[in-house]
């Protein structure tokens, strides 16, 4: 049992002049907190300064001369983007490998022109998720940078990210929301207007046949559904460039069409679109140019035609693919 | 990189943004369209900016999540509450049981050689003694102990003789009055195990005692029938309250802010649905300082709900201290401890701004280890230390006798709440100490905010698998 000291109730005395009239203690006291906040905020400015600092030596774009299309100026410029991966002990025993760290893109320089649909194309594993997200500032280039419609992507992350459309099937949509809440949502975060929100969703919504399933929970949705509410989600700020990993992945035809039809569109209406893809047949269907990525390096880049001469993509890829590795593995 | 990373002088002193920056719209500028870079005019400022900013869509998604899920709204508002509320009624109920002799029931009690002079007493006590003889003596023993019978109380052959022989004529002052006669000795058997037994004992005890005095009124204690404790009902209802509630809140708060926060930071890290988010124009600050209030609007109330859980049944579980005892804990809180109209507007004020601060360094706290979780699972098991810590600091509240007097120890962050709370419930509180308390809570709390919008930015926490 603890007796309780008991002084007079404070309710009397003002906070504000308990706080100028306390003992030196506490004065010592709020001294020392109000220099601790001041020592943060210096200490953040001059991180910042640091950070800044460093970034411009790291990431200077040097002035390359480019190839460029007849009609449409570049939309995309990487230069030697590379980013590798520490392999934890647990991937080298899997992966039977002694290396500590996985290059996933070495050196990568591609261009992509306003208006066309360019193909990253390649295998397992060759990288193109690595550079998609890189593009779109999911995580950062170890060295290189990009300039994405003109913002580059280590230094201005945030309005590459205005400037985009993104879309992966990583990207999931909260099983909790419907299709409708989220359209909403990401208008805001995006900064659409909701009038013209209000009119793109109704649009969209009926263009990919969601407007059924407006209000059914994302959970409840067929994996098509899911796929096609994220596709209309991740363009809801109606961007000028759409960057598209695997577009028709573990899609039916019928759904993979209407995927592919809607980019095609978008293309028309001098949207740029930049997809990776391991199906060639979509490539050679759909792209306008492709690169062609072998071991996180551009094995080969230029319009579809340019680069089969007649012969089909995946033959033409095969080649590459011995000429680079030797053999088909 | 958030905004408060980037640096406006950055951008000035940069070269390629200089030359970049330049929006060329399509429409005014078409003769010079192929350029080092194209930029197309962007819809959408980007910027969250349509009347809502994006620290306000994050807080109503989350609100929204969680108060149109019927099912957690039930598991982490309803049920704490409801259960506690439940649970403690019926701990209580189950404790007022065990120690309380129901009214109607009828002991067994046995005497041996009842003197004359306490009879009346007896019969006055409404205490039923049933005479025995000395040959059963042994056999009420053995009954008492196979808990058959309550008591025996065994008297001397010639007890009033003694008593009245011993005292005659003598002066009550003389020292050597307990030694120099053998003083007649009574004997009471019973059973501790037993409640029935316990309570005729306590009874008959009393009985025997007040009887000791009446012959031999060396002194009396506390027979005047006035109040004799001192302590003010404001210190009772301090007393009972500081000792339980200051770690009843912080176990309800912490149960609260561990119900929701890594289920939404953790739990969006593990569905993939945060790197929707981060996709978005939508700042890394606004993100996690938008999680970090609606959360700690969703603990507060599921820690109110529990807290409240306890006001109610708390009650019941302290009369039980009553029946017992008759005094203490119990008369005290009977009296006026739950009297809420003790705490003064500003009692209350200064408590809601340290619960207030205390859910916000949780929430912040649990945040920033959920965020380096890969699975909800994981960030649960990685936060357990810290709920060690909370309930530490609790517990020395409760063993504490008074709260910290010392500035300094209010810049301590969970400690500092809990002895303002005992302050507070005390009603010693000191507005500055309070404000330290506020104030370092909240520092924590900002730099929380900090380190999870790094984490928001960093790829190697966002998505290492």
């Amino acid at each position: 049992m603890n007796p309780v000291k008991v002084g007079p109730p404070d309710s009397s005395q003002a906070p504000f002049k308990a706080l100028i009239a306390g003992n030196r203690q506490s004065r010592a006291c709020l001294l020392l907190s109000g220099i601790v906040l001041v020592a943060i905020l210096l200490l953040r400015r001059y991180c910042t300064f640091r950070r800044g600092t460093m970034t411009l030596y790291v990431h200077r774009i040097r002035k390359v001369s480019m190839p460029r299309s007849s009609s449409h100026p570049i939309i995309i410029q990487t230069q030697d983007l590379s980013k590798s991966f520490k392999l934890s002990a647990r991937q080298q025993r899997l992966e039977h490998s002694t290396e500590h760290v996985r290059i996933a893109v070495d050196k990568l320089s591609f261009v992509a022109f306003q208006g066309e649909i360019f193909g990253l194309l390649g295998p397992n594993g060759a990288g193109k998720t690595t550079t998609l997200r890189m593009l779109a500032t999911l995580i950062r280039p170890d060295e290189g940078d990009a300039l994405v419609a003109g913002r580059s992507i280590s230094r201005q992350p945030e309005a590459v990210r205005a400037t985009i459309g993104f879309l992966t099937s990583e990207l999931k949509l909260e099983d909790f929301f419907t299709p409708s809440y989220l359209f909403d949502f990401f208008a805001t975060l995006h900064g659409v207007p909701p009038d013209i929100a209000a009119i793109r969703k109704a649009e969209l919504f009926k263009r990919f046949g969601i407007d059924e399933f407006a209000e059914v929970k994302v959970a409840n949705l067929s994996t098509g559904m899911k796929q096609k509410a994220s596709l209309v989600i991740s363009i809801v700020h109606d961007p000028p460039l759409i960057i598209f990993d695997e577009p028709t992945n573990g899609l039916d035809v019928l759904t993979a069409k209407v995927v592919t039809d809607y980019l095609a569109e978008l293309r028309d209406a001098g949207k740029t679109i930049v997809l990776s893809t391991h199906i060639f047949s979509l490539a050679e269907r759909l792209c306008d140019r492709v690169g062609v990525i072998i071991d996180g390096r551009m094995a080969a880049q230029g319009t579809v035609p340019e680069l089969t001469k007649g012969r089909s993509l995946e033959q033409v890829f095969f080649d590459l693919y011995v000429s680079v590795k030797g053999k088909v593995a | 990189m958030g905004s408060l990373l980037d640096d406006p002088a950055d951008k000035a002193t940069n070269p390629i943004s200089d030359s970049t920056n330049r929006v060329i719209s399509p429409i005014n500028d078409s003769a010079d369209k192929v350029g080092p870079c194209y930029e197309p005019p962007v819809p959408f400022s980007g910027s969250p900016g349509g009347g809502k900013s994006g620290l306000l869509a994050i807080i109503t998604k989350e609100l929204r999540r969680f108060f149109t899920d019927r099912r957690m709204v039930i598991t982490t508002l309803l049920m704490p509450g409801l259960l506690i509320y439940v649970v403690y009624s019926f701990i209580g109920a189950a404790l007022a049981n065990q120690f309380t002799v129901p009214t109607s029931y009828e002991p067994k009690l046995y005497v041996l050689n009842l003197p004359d002079s306490l009879r009346s007493l007896v019969h006055e006590a409404g205490l039923d003694l049933i005479e025995a003889r000395s040959e059963q003596v042994a056999e009420i023993k053995q009954d008492i102990a196979s808990k058959t019978d309550d008591l025996l109380a065994v008297f001397p052959a010639d007890f009033d003789e003694v008593v009245s022989r011993e005292l005659n004529g003598l002066n009550p002052q003389d020292p050597a009055l307990s030694t120099a006669f053998e003083l007649p000795q009574v004997e009471l058997f019973f059973n501790s195990t037993r409640v029935e037994s316990t309570a005729a004992y306590s009874s008959v005890y009393s009985l025997l005692d007040s009887y000791k005095e009446a012959v031999l009124p060396l002194f009396t204690v506390n027979a005047a029938g006035q109040s004799y404790d001192l302590a003010s009902q404001q210190d009772k209802a301090g007393f009972v309250v500081t000792s339980f509630f200051p770690m009843l809140l912080m176990i309800f708060l912490y149960s609260g802010c561990i119900a929701v926060a890594p289920e939404s930071i953790a739990g969006e890290k593990e569905r993939g649905t945060i790197a929707t988010l981060l996709v978005t124009p939508l700042k890394r600050w606004e993100m996690a300082l938008g999680k970090v209030i609606s959360l700690g609007m969703i603990a507060l109330l599921s820690g109110l709900s529990s807290f409240l859980g306890v006001m109610l049944s708390l009650p019941r579980i302290l009369a039980v201290g009553e029946g017992a005892s008759g005094e203490g804990t119990g008369d005290a809180l009977n009296g006026s401890g739950l009297d809420v109209g003790l705490y003064s507007a500003s009692d209350y004020l200064m408590l809601l701004a340290v619960i207030l601060s205390t859910v916000l360094l949780l929430i912040g706290l649990i945040s920033v280890i959920s965020a380096f979780a890969r699975t909800v699972k994981e960030a649960n098991t990685m936060v357990m230390p810290l709920m060690i810590l909370v309930m530490l600091v609790g517990v020395m509240a409760m063993f504490s006798q008074s709260a910290q007097e010392q500035a300094l120890y209010y810049l301590v962050p969970g400690y500092n709440s809990v002895q303002s709370m005992v302050a507070i419930f005390s009603f010693t509180a000191q507005p500055l100490h309070v404000t330290i308390t506020v104030g370092a809570n909240l520092l924590i709390t900002a730099l929380c905010v900090v380190m999870l919008t790094r984490m928001f930015s960093s790829e190697k926490i966002m998505f290492n698998r």
